[in-house]
């Protein structure tokens, strides 16, 4: 008896606020358009700090990579020069020791003629 | 054609879609289309219309944000629905742990005629409802709107079984006892106590 009371009160109170509606103020619509708003600029603020970070970052890169390939690059110039310069500077190594072999022959030979 | 008029064309699955790209047009469509029934479900939470209004303001906006992660696993208002009772609990939870529950297993609920609510008027019923205390509001509203079991309950609102079972009572006998009163009033226009 109790439990089919007890059930009957709840029944009563569901069916009560079943489908039940009841008009909000506009202020209510305004409010959380105002708050979406915020939210929304709050995001775009974000935004724009990232995409901001995100192109220095690159400017740094380009510029780093940039000095790289320039110090590469020149070095690499530096080296084929400094390498021809040393094959060009060989031949006249082998002469000097050509000369020096031919002055030792002729003190040499002075040295016997003495 | 007003944003109103589109949005009251738009199918549900549309103005999920709109929402979730933050397009304000369907957001103002679905809060259009929810915002009645969910005002009554925060006024029954709340002691107010204006505490009604702040709990179905914060739970919109709340809406709006998550509905990206609406899954089409239950109805959008069930979903919408469990976002306002969350909302009203977490703003009720300070309360409630600023005023204990207390224990009142000494209640006892005497067989009688149920006043047929049809009566009443719905602003009338919620303010049966909203002179309740905080605890015994939030647990009658849990039991007996929403049919959540005191197990249930008492995990939600992290309290016993039995604290959730004797809030329970004390709300059923306090309205009994409103609903009386007032019923009395308006057949005999007896001055209300």
């Amino acid at each position: 008896m109790q439990n089919t009371e007890r059930q009957k009160f709840e029944e009563n109170w569901k069916d009560a606020f079943d489908g039940a509606e009841a008009t909000p103020p506009d202020g209510v619509w305004n409010s959380i358009e105002l708050d979406l708003a915020g939210h929304e600029s709050v995001v775009m603020k974000k935004k724009v700090v990232f995409y901001q970070r995100l192109a220095a970052a690159m400017v740094v890169f380009a510029l780093l990579a940039g000095t790289y390939a320039f110090y590469t690059s020149t070095n690499e110039a530096r080296g084929t020069r400094h390498e021809q310069s040393a094959t060009n500077e060989k031949p006249s190594v082998k002469t000097k020791e050509k000369d020096n072999g031919n002055s030792s022959v002729k003190m040499k030979a002075q040295k016997r003629i003495l | 054609m007003s944003n109103d008029q589109i949005g009251f064309m738009l199918g549900e699955k549309e103005l999920i879609q709109g929402c979730a790209k933050g397009d304000r047009a369907s957001q103002k469509a679905l809060y259009e289309r929810y915002c009645r029934k969910m005002m009554v479900v925060c006024q029954r939470y709340s002691r107010s219309t204006q505490e009604a209004e702040d709990i179905l303001q914060e739970g919109f906006i709340k809406i709006f944000k998550s509905i990206g992660e609406f899954r089409a696993e239950s109805k959008l208002e069930t979903w919408i629905t469990r976002i306002m009772i969350n909302t009203a609990l977490n703003s009720q939870r300070q309360k409630l742990y600023l005023l204990p529950m207390v224990d009142v297993t000494g209640i006892s609920l005497p067989e009688r005629e149920e006043i047929s609510l049809s009566e009443f008027h719905l602003d009338e019923l919620i303010k049966i409802v909203q002179s309740l205390p905080d605890g015994c509001r939030v647990v009658f509203n849990l039991f007996a709107i929403e049919g959540y079991g005191h197990q249930e309950i008492a995990k939600m609102l992290d309290i016993s079984e039995g604290t959730s079972k004797s809030q329970y009572n004390r709300a059923k006998s306090l309205l009994r006892a409103k609903l009386e009163r007032e019923n009395r009033y308006a057949k005999y226009g007896e001055a209300k106590v």
